[in-house]
């Protein structure tokens, strides 16, 4: 293996000594042949793993840009995903909120987040947190990656990929400075800075959000009596971020933190657990430093450096029980830093007309808490002490990774790659992946094969009572994509996949307690459709999403819905007031365990209106008036926590001032 | 819980070295790919605007001006040799003074002309049927018809409306949608 390195060590320096060349792979023939839309997608220097355009890549892409981010006025990530194909959710209403895609619930840990290309799943569980603690109004635009991406980005890019690209400093001195009000108690102020001198090539980019709500009011009845009247559900989220650009060099660093509350985390009503006074504080820290560098018109290297920290904190109060006669009630504390360093240096070549090669390599050392550490107050009123540091896991991963694309003729190619990971952890995984691409004029087809897994985390091992003997769960893919765009303003599209998880990673309940095992397999027969359409002033979107997804005994999963679909449109009264309007309807699922509300385990279906009315551009001023779940619908989500289902928050209005300078 | 220990600590000081090896060293600017993407967006431009019928009827060839120094470099040439516009072949010149405007129907202002000159310019081509296509932060105001930006990584656009009626332009809905608007400082 070292002698390999070595050759590759220096084979890369010398090519670092080559002289720079202004070139690309980008020829005029291809601009030619993009529509408008493709050219207003196409970046001058790609952040992403694979410059491509997206009908070039061998997945199904959509992407959320921040014009929509805007003029739609989303609050959390969730709400930016709930109007895509393809998605469903089990939202807690409380310290987190877990995004299911293609028809596989799951913890978070079967989608890969990554904010400019660098992963903020939790470092501990491999789960990402959802809720409002993302700065989206700094977002360029969120590209969502469709199925399986293992082969490239390696554990848990199982149902997709989620990219979050932040803004970058160019296009000279901005900023921007908004406040939010609404009902709940709910606040946010945002800012951001840039300056940057095209004459140097130097730039930074600033930027920071402050988040307060309540949500919803989820006491007594109206939380499905699963919580007190006097229930305290809040969430605070702090948001900063930087980047530098010195030429092709880039370093930045992105801060998350979140406060919340755990109340809707158990059923306190009838239970031990105290709904007020808990804390759950998680920070996320990533940092990076991304060098570029195209050597000539065949050759192009990506150079990463990043750091993450993803800590639940020793000041998180994750529960309280209650005091009785007979025992004086606790608080529990809990505490888990967990940090992870590693490299990536990618090399994409050129070969002739036919052929483009990348391969990369990834190193990466990680230090995880082995499990929570705990103390006890032993006090239903008293904090408890701080957790002293866990025990901590030193885990190494090595991987790399090939990816050739074949150009059999003007109109098709065929795509073949590979990754191999070797951890320290969960020993090695292979994960191939294939497609046919086909593109001519306006018809998009691909045909697709991919495999991923994910890999147990010490979350995994640990939880409960625990299990030692968890190995990787995997998933084999087939897919294929059609898109058709009859005019400049009309394109329709679908998706039909195939996916079979098996081994998966599942809680098993054992007597009072409970554990991961790997067990059970998921299979998902599933199809998505989509339209867009501009007219005149008007922008009109629809889509519908089918999953039929079964275990090894043939019985649907509870969580998910066979059928959504998602509808909506921005009508520009003039040019400066929009119209927004968007509807998603939910159809009914299984809940896992009984509702004792109902006594049956059936979560209805749901039609829910959002929308949002813009007075853009006064003199750098925009308003904008939002309205969520504007029939004021009384509607829920499965719990797979406690017996019970999540009240969604009711009808909640926004009013948003955002100064441009 | 450790089923494999074939990784070691050796590797990843390999890996950091390697990748320190590689970062450092002269950079390259991605300043062709962007006058590629900008040429395409002119072309582009082209489908979504109607000139006024008196100007497109009367010339053979489709002319299109660039005044200041040539950041495009062979690709507006290179893209309009394999297309016509308004069924028309396009002839593409570059020039330096304002009386070599006349004519053309495009005229684009590199990113080198300077602020003074740009007004001189514009002031020239107000209500001719010239469409004016600049690249500098504030030129959309000067009364630029469309003004071509970097943000955040893609090449995006203004259009001010009032210099596109006042010399008898009609812009698609298309491309009005996905433009900043602006209008003339006054």
């Amino acid at each position: 293996m070292k002698k390999w390195m070595l050759f590759l060590l220096m084979a890369i320096g010398a090519l670092s000594n080559g002289h720079a060349q202004e070139s690309d792979s980008l020829k005029a023939e291809d601009i030619l042949k993009m529509s408008f839309n493709d050219l207003m997608n196409t970046q001058i220097v790609s952040a992403s793993k694979i410059r491509q355009q997206i009908k070039d890549v061998a997945a199904t892409v959509q992407v959320i840009t921040a014009e929509q981010i805007k003029e739609r006025a989303y609050f959390t990530l969730e709400e930016a995903l709930s109007d895509l194909p393809g998605f469903q959710f089990r939202n807690i209403v409380g310290y987190n909120s877990y995004v299911f895609m293609r028809g596989a619930p799951s913890q978070n840990n079967l989608i890969l987040l990554l904010i400019d290309g660098i992963q903020i799943n939790e470092l501990n569980s491999g789960g990402f947190y959802g809720g409002g603690q993302f700065n989206l109004s700094d977002v360029e635009r969120i590209e969502v990656v469709y199925g399986p991406a293992s082969a490239l980005y390696g554990t848990n890019a199982v149902s997709g990929i989620i990219n979050i690209i932040t803004k970058d400093p160019e296009g000279g001195k901005a900023g921007h400075i908004s406040l939010l009000g609404g009902d709940y108690n709910t606040g946010m102020v945002d800012f951001s800075l840039k300056d940057f001198n095209e004459a140097k090539n130097i730039g930074f980019s600033l930027s920071g959000m402050y988040k307060s709500s309540e949500k919803a009011d989820l006491g007594g009845a109206k939380g499905d009596n699963n919580w007190s009247d006097e229930m305290e559900n809040y969430e605070n989220d702090l948001s900063l971020s930087a980047k530098i650009k010195i030429k092709n060099l880039t370093a930045g660093i992105v801060y998350q933190d979140k406060r919340s509350s755990r109340s809707t985390y158990f059923k306190t009503e009838g239970s031990n657990f105290l709904d007020k006074n808990t804390l759950w504080n998680i920070s996320f820290l990533n940092g990076y430093l991304k060098y570029a560098k195209t050597l000539s018109d065949q050759i192009s290297l990506h150079s990463m450096l990043y750091y993450r920290n993803a800590t639940v904190n020793p000041n998180s109060i994750g529960d309280i029980i209650k005091a009785t006669d007979t025992y004086p009630g606790s608080q529990i504390g809990y505490y888990r830093p967990n940090a992870l360093i590693g490299t990536e240096n990618q090399i994409n070549y050129k070969a002739g007309k036919r052929w483009m090669i990348i391969g990369g390599v990834i190193g990466e050392i990680e230090w995880l808490s082995e499990q929570f550490s705990k103390t006890s107050s032993l006090s239903e009123d008293k904090e408890p002490s701080e957790p002293p540091k866990p025990e901590m896991l030193d885990n190494h991963l090595f991987s790399y990774y090939a990816q050739a694309e074949y150009a059999i003729s003007d109109y098709l190619s065929l795509t073949g790659g590979i990754r191999h990971d070797i951890s320290s952890y969960y020993g090695q995984v292979v994960t191939p992946r294939t497609g046919l691409i086909f593109n001519k004029n306006k018809l998009t087809a691909k045909i697709l094969y991919n495999r991923a897994f994910r890999a147990p985390k010490p979350w995994d091992y640990k939880y409960g009572i625990g299990n030692g003997g968890l190995t990787p769960e995997k998933m084999n893919s087939f897919e294929a994509d059609l898109c058709y765009s009859f005019m400049e303003n009309l394109s329709i599209g679908a998706s039909l996949y195939k996916n079979w998880i098996e081994d998966k990673l599942t809680l098993e309940i054992v007597g009072e307690s409970y554990r991961i095992i790997n067990k059970n397999k998921l299979s998902t027969l599933g199809y998505e459709l989509y339209a867009n359409y501009s007219l005149k002033k008007l922008l009109l979107y629809t889509n519908y999403t089918y999953s039929d997804s079964y275990d090894q005994e043939d019985v649907f999963i509870p969580e998910i819905s066979m059928h959504t679909a998602n509808a909506g449109f921005t009508y520009s009264c003039s040019k400066h007031i929009k119209i927004n309007l968007r509807a998603n309807y939910l159809g009914e699922r299984k809940n896992p365990l009984t509702i004792p509300n109902t006594g049956n385990k059936i979560i209805d279906n749901a039609l829910i209106l959002n929308g949002c009315l813009s007075f853009l551009n006064f003199n750098g001023l925009d308003f904008q008036l939002k309205v969520n779940n504007i029939l004021n619908q009384e509607y829920y989500h499965p719990s797979n926590l406690f017996a019970g289902r999540y009240r969604q928050p009711q009808r909640t209005f926004a009013l948003k001032i955002n100064y441009n300078f | 819980m450790r089923p494999n220990s074939l990784y070691s600590i050796q590797r990843i000081i390999f890996l950091i070295i390697l990748s320190a090896g590689i970062i450092f060293p002269e950079i390259a600017s991605a300043q062709s790919r962007e006058y590629l993407l900008k040429a395409g967006y002119i072309e582009k431009f082209t489908h979504f605007i109607e000139w006024p019928e008196e100007t497109t009827d009367k010339d053979s060839t489709f002319l299109i001006k660039v005044m200041g120094e040539n950041k495009f470099g062979a690709t507006l040439d290179e893209i309009f040799s394999k297309v016509t516009v308004k069924n028309k072949k396009v002839r593409i010149a570059y020039i330096s003074t304002i009386s070599d405007i006349k004519d053309c129907m495009i005229l684009i202002l590199s990113a080198s002309v300077k602020s003074e000159q740009a007004e001189k310019i514009l002031n020239y081509t107000t209500g001719k049927p010239i469409l004016t296509i600049s690249e500098n932060k504030g030129y959309g105001e000067k009364g630029s018809m469309i003004n071509m930006l970097v943000l955040d990584n893609y090449i995006r656009y203004e259009i001010n409306p009032n210099a596109l009626k006042k010399s008898g332009f009609v812009a698609s809905s298309l491309l009005l949608n996905s433009a900043t608007i602006v209008d003339t400082n006054e």
